[in-house]
């Protein structure tokens, strides 16, 4: 295990380096003054003036420079300035701003979808081919059919028209202005883990100790909570990491649409203002938590089935 | 147990289905909800202006309607907090509500008292002097008080903007142009070792004050000193680079971090503070009890909301959520045609926009491979195409993607803008233009400069040339545009126009997209032309007509119009070395402002009757407001449009009439 999870730890620190290298040279190959002046700097800076930015900036240095600066620069956790967004800001200060808010939401979207997509899925299951079970089924095909912004809109009307709810996110009233984000957030991934839930405890009913555990006595309900749900909730666990770490990340078209001033509307409007600092910083950012997600997710499922083994012959993934 | 499950999952469907459809049949025929006003904040400290200029008293307005007490408006967010540090309209919109200059204009475009009480010049525009008033001060977020405004705060910011270590030369083009040492001060920084340069000042005995022309005799006066006879130097105060900075935040925060303050950093001296500030969500400003006019009209907050689309901005003030929403071109359009829609009446005109569009004709023209795209290139030299242009591509139908209820209002006939330069009777300088090329006089119902029987004459006459030098027709003008459908759509129409003008067999617009920004085609010279236009920095017609020089130094010349690339005895540069005669001719008197703007007109009609460049639009969009367009303060120069002072606002939203109305006292 541990040499296992050493052996991931490097493999997931190459992986982040050789993202970081990739995109700091891609930006690299955009001529400099496309995102470091706007149209009418350049109509006033005069060409000497420019450069003059440009070089004090370190931006004419040969790029293998600039890149060995950047390493160096992003190991003492100094991630540069913004340049557009907000000049001359700390990329590190903007960020963690942003963070707070995406992780906020996301845990709570989490926590939502967790609870009531894993019990719906869990009372799906008991109430197999019934009416609830149906109804279940009804919402995961709705949720999934409807393209999200169709959702989204439909969310939002009736949350602003009928609800009276604040249409957009506002910072003095977080809480009501807050709930049809997280709703929305929430909506997909509660059909998720409806979805497999059902699927892995109905996979787990079908198994033979589910009917050995029957023959010897065992009620529908010790049968239920005691063995199918903790084996069934064993897949669902490995993505749980994962899930958590992209909260970080926001998501892009609810935080668009209710312009939640999170880190999903950031990376895109970093982008959108050539904000080249950001743009690395948050590339390196989602990167590491991609990979530290996949690894967590791996970890925790062998720490809950220990039939699982990551490393030897006898490995099972 | 799934009896009683069934039961209660119906009951909250049927609850659900019934709320749902209350939400469908909501009415919506009303205009949005008027909100609960309160009493509006009133700081209030009359101004007096005096002598030796006579600024325009400000415009007293009062209130007719139930007006707004705390408003809320859509729009983006400052990239800086820094106003020294830019000069665009995205971060000025915020700013002017957070830092106060020397003057403001009132709702007529006229200058008037701001931080400076009075001011003059008694040389002919070679040294202006500026009196301050006394009780302005410098605040914190929370409106507490730090410091008094005093004529140091703008020797302190000259001095950063032209200090090359401490703003990068961002915003010296003004100072450079029109203070004398300016230039060499920041050439004499840019030479220095940073740390050497980051500890220079504007004080007695320095560098700066030895070389740079700005003195402060005393604690509310300001002398500056121009590189000329600068008439309309105090038109440039309402420009970001003549903006103060105390010496006190720079003392609190550290050099270093000037351009780096955040709105609970910053210090504040104009009528807001900025009290809440996230990217991409919501900002907020508050009333600064510390004004100085505690006379004007404040409101308590403003709340600006970044809305993701135009869409969701009018649904938000469908709702009631947002006061003021611009409308997109198919939004008016279904608007003004339905004469029993809830807003038809209520479809008003922005303030029209600063800049003077022009088709700018490209004379050096490349395709994307690098090669002369030679028979573009030969058909714009050709005078009598360009005419055939000028004389008969009507612009009716363009100007209706900008504005479908009143096109003509988008008339643009001029390279400078209506409404910058006057003589001294008060003739908009523009008017000189039009008698010296015999123009017809504006009109609601056509564009002035057409003219169908010059259009037919050379475009004939251009189709023989051209013929004759080898060309095969269609004449192919590659137009670029952003890859989306509302730009797209506008360049259909204009394709229209310009066929419709030149016959399709002669010209084809061919339509193309650029990838993320137009420099990209601007920088390789791949268009054939493209419709742009620049705000005035000057109530001076310069302001416009420098950008056409014969010159290195002439932005629009060497990026749009490509001629320095031209041979020096082509055609094109004959008429702007004659142009750029003129316009150092006219430059150059300083002491009689009509035979000022006489020479100038004479410059501009040169380029016209050659049709160098085509005017075509300016910007008059509609919207749908609680905000009367006629109280906020209007200025062709620097964008001021936005400062939230004396608005006069009604709760139910302003009807078209009653704006007219309003306009008309």
């Amino acid at each position: 295990m541990l040499k296992y999870t050493i052996k991931r730890l490097f493999q997931s620190v190459v992986t982040i380096f050789l993202i970081a290298t990739a995109v700091f040279v891609l930006i690299r190959m955009l001529p400099p003054e496309k995102f470091y002046f706007d149209s009418d700097e350049q109509m006033y800076l005069t060409d000497d003036v420019k450069e003059g930015i440009l070089r004090e900036a370190g931006l004419l240095d040969p790029l293998p420079e600039q890149l060995f600066r950047f390493y160096a620069d992003t190991l003492q956790g100094d991630f540069g300035i913004s340049r557009r967004i907000q000049r001359d800001a700390p990329v590190t200060k903007l960020i963690s701003k942003k963070v707070g808010i995406s992780l906020r939401n996301g845990a709570m979207a989490l926590g939502i979808s967790l609870v009531v997509g894993a019990g719906m899925g869990v009372f799906q299951t008991l109430y197999k081919d019934k009416l609830f079970d149906h109804i279940g089924t009804g919402y995961t095909v709705f949720v999934r059919a409807v393209p999200t912004i169709v959702s989204y809109s439909l969310i939002l009307v009736f949350g602003s028209k009928v609800l009276g709810l604040p249409s957009l996110y506002s910072s003095r009233k977080p809480f009501l202005s807050n709930i049809m984000p997280v709703f929305c957030l929430a909506m997909v991934s509660i059909a998720g883990y409806a979805i497999w839930t059902r699927r892995y405890m109905v996979d787990e009913l079908n198994k033979d100790y589910i009917k050995m555990a029957r023959i010897k006595g065992l009620s529908s309900r010790e049968i239920m909570f005691g063995h199918v749900l903790k084996n069934a909730f064993v897949p669902l666990v490995q993505y749980l990491p994962a899930s958590l770490l992209d909260t970080i990340g926001g998501s892009l078209l609810v935080e668009r649409f209710f312009s939640v001033p999170g880190m999903g509307t950031f990376l895109a409007d970093a982008i959108t203002a050539y904000d080249v600092n950001i743009v690395q910083t948050l590339s390196l950012l989602y990167a590491s938590l991609g990979v530290m997600g996949a690894f967590l997710g791996d970890v925790l499922m062998t720490m809950l089935d220990p039939r699982i083994t990551l490393t030897g012959k006898e490995a099972t993934r | 147990m799934n009896q009683k499950m069934t039961k209660v999952l119906a009951l909250a469907m049927a609850a659900a289905m019934t709320l749902s459809a209350c939400g469908s049949s909501a009415p919506a025929e009303t205009p949005a909800a008027p909100s609960t006003p309160a009493a509006p904040t009133t700081p209030a400290a009359p101004s007096t202006p005096a002598a030796p200029t006579t600024p325009a008293a400000p415009e007293a307005t009062t209130p007719e309607y139930e007006p707004i007490t705390d408003l809320v408006l859509s729009g983006g967010a400052p990239s800086t907090f820094q106003i020294l540090n830019t000069e665009t309209s995205n971060d000025r919109v915020f700013l002017i509500n957070l830092v106060e200059g020397l003057c403001d204009n009132n709702n007529k475009g006229q200058m008037t008292p701001a931080v400076a009480k009075e001011w003059g010049t008694t040389d002919g525009g070679k040294t202006w002097t500026f009196k301050l008033r006394d009780n302005a001060k410098w605040v914190d977020i929370n409106g507490n008080e730090k410091a008094n405004v005093t004529a140091y705060d703008w020797a302190t910011g000259m001095e950063y903007i032209l200090n090359f270590h401490k703003n990068s030369g961002f915003n010296s083009a003004n100072l450079v142009q029109n203070i004398a040492g300016a230039q060499e001060y920041l050439d004499y920084t840019k030479d220095l070792d940073a740390a050497e340069a980051l500890a220079l000042t504007w004080g007695e005995g320095s560098k700066f004050a030895e070389m740079v022309g700005i003195e402060t005799p005393d604690e509310y006066t300001i002398v500056y000193t121009c590189l000329k006879e600068t008439p309309y130097f105090d038109s440039l105060t309402t420009t970001s680079s003549l903006y103060p900075l105390a010496q006190g935040l720079i003392d609190e925060v550290g050099i270093e971090n000037v351009n780096a303050v955040t709105n609970e950093t910053m210090w504040y001296n104009s009528c807001y503070t900025m009290t809440d500030y996230e990217h991409g969500g919501e900002i907020v400003l508050t009333a600064n009890p510390l004004y100085w006019d505690t006379d004007c009209t404040l409101f308590n907050t403003v709340t600006y909301k970044t809305v993701e689309s135009q869409d969701m901005a009018y649904m938000l003030y469908e709702n009631g959520e947002i006061d003021r929403v611009s409308l997109g071109q198919s939004q008016a359009k279904a608007i003004a045609e339905d004469p029993n829609h809830k807003f038809h009446d209520y479809m008003v005109e922005a303030i029209p926009g600063r800049t003077s569009n022009h088709l700018q004709l490209n004379y050096d023209k490349n395709f994307p491979d690098g090669t002369k795209d030679v028979q573009w290139n030969t058909a714009v030299a050709n005078e009598a195409f360009r005419k055939a242009l000028y004389y008969g591509v009507d612009f009716t139908e363009y100007f209706k993607c900008f504005n479908a209820v009143e096109p003509m209002s988008c008339t643009n006939d001029f390279i400078t803008r209506a409404g910058v330069s006057y003589t001294s009777d008060g003739k908009d300088y523009v008017e000189l233009v039009r008698a010296n090329l015999g123009m017809d006089a504006a009109s609601s119902d056509k564009i002035a400069h057409l003219n169908a029987d010059k259009a037919a004459q050379y475009l004939a006459q251009a189709k023989e040339e051209l013929a004759k030098e080898g060309l095969t027709f269609p004449i192919v003008a590659e137009y670029y545009v952003g890859n989306n459908q509302g730009e797209l759509d506008n360049a259909a129409v204009l394709k229209q126009c310009i066929e419709d003008a030149m016959g399709s067999d002669f010209v084809e617009l061919k339509i193309l997209t650029y990838v993320k920004a137009y420099s990209e085609v601007r920088d390789s010279a791949t268009q054939a032309f493209g419709i742009f236009g620049y705000g005035g920095v000057v109530a001076d017609p310069s302001t416009y007509l420098r950008h056409y020089l014969y010159d290195d130094t002439a932005w629009w010349t060497n990026k749009y119009l490509h001629t320095v690339n031209l041979p020096e005895d082509s055609d094109i540069v004959a008429i702007q070395k004659e142009f750029t005669e003129l316009y150092n001719k006219a430059d150059a008197i300083v002491d009689d402002n009509d035979a000022r703007m006489a020479a100038f007109a004479e410059a501009e009609a040169l380029l016209q009757e050659h049709a160098l460049t085509i005017p075509c639009y300016v910007t008059n969009s509609l919207q749908l407001t609680k905000i009367d367009p006629n109280s906020q303060m209007i200025s062709r120069l620097a964008a001021c449009d936005s400062k939230m002072k004396n608005w006069v606002t009604n709760v139910d939203g302003f009807t078209r009439e009653q704006i007219a109305a309003n306009a008309a006292k």
